[in-house]
């Protein structure tokens, strides 16, 4: 129990330094520190997006196995998960041609996209009978929720 | 199976996935600033080394969404 309060700390604390990064007072002006700046903050988004999607990944793959979760509720979220991730992996294309110099890339765009991809599906509505299986469930996507919605907030729309 | 045994079935994915966060909301709040005496050039070529690693870490998380097996038990 110790550790699930950490993990949840951990997501609060991910929500508002997101919510802090897209505002921070940046010391140098020189406009290429700050473009490299607002870039490394946009990577690390999409890697804690990652990170949530395997553990909410992890999370359903155990609750499947264990038979708490149906295989149809697997198929649901499993899907919903791929999704979110194509759209991650798309940011990270996209953020990566900014990295090179790329100019034309809308890479915010793609960020924001991760967002509402995440937002197109409520994984909580699925119809999961078992109330034990839809806490645990809700508990696996927490971090991925909390990275999802902080996108919103640090990058703007 | 109550709700205490399900938290401590997911037990070993919270501490494994725990630390990881706590590092990424680290970077996060500290946003690698650049440090006194450090010129613009070598904090650009700081800061590229980090987006280069956040980004293969995701490539590699998404890859392994994408991919990981069907875990429903056979029939």
């Amino acid at each position: 129990m110790k550790h699930t309060i950490r993990l949840a700390f951990a997501g609060v604390l991910l929500f508002f330094a997101f919510a802090m990064s897209g505002c921070m007072h940046h010391v140098s002006s020189n406009p290429a520190v700050v473009y490299s700046e607002t870039l490394e903050s946009a990577s690390a988004a999409v890697d804690t997006v990652s990170i949530g999607l395997k553990a909410a990944n992890d999370t359903v793959t155990t609750l499947t196995q264990g038979g708490t979760l149906e295989p149809e509720y697997y198929a649901k979220t499993h899907e919903y998960l791929v999704a979110v991730a194509k759209a991650n992996d798309k940011a990270i294309a996209a953020i990566r041609a900014a990295q090179m110099g790329d100019t034309s890339v809308d890479w915010k765009s793609a960020v924001l996209a991760i967002a509402d991809a995440g937002a197109s599906v409520d994984p909580s509505t699925f119809g999961i009978k078992s109330d034990t299986a839809k806490k645990s469930l809700l508990i696996g996507l927490a971090t991925l929720k909390t990275a999802l919605t902080a996108i919103p907030a640090s990058f703007g729309k | 199976m109550d709700y205490t045994q399900l938290i401590a079935s997911l037990l070993p994915l919270l501490l494994q996935y725990g630390p990881e966060l706590v590092k990424s909301v680290s970077a996060l709040i500290h946003q690698n600033p650049q440090t006194a005496g450090e010129t613009d050039e070598a904090y650009i070529a700081r800061l590229n080394v980090m987006i280069t690693a956040n980004l293969n870490d995701a490539a590699k998380n998404d890859a392994a969404v994408e991919t990981a097996p069907d875990p429903t038990p056979a029939a």
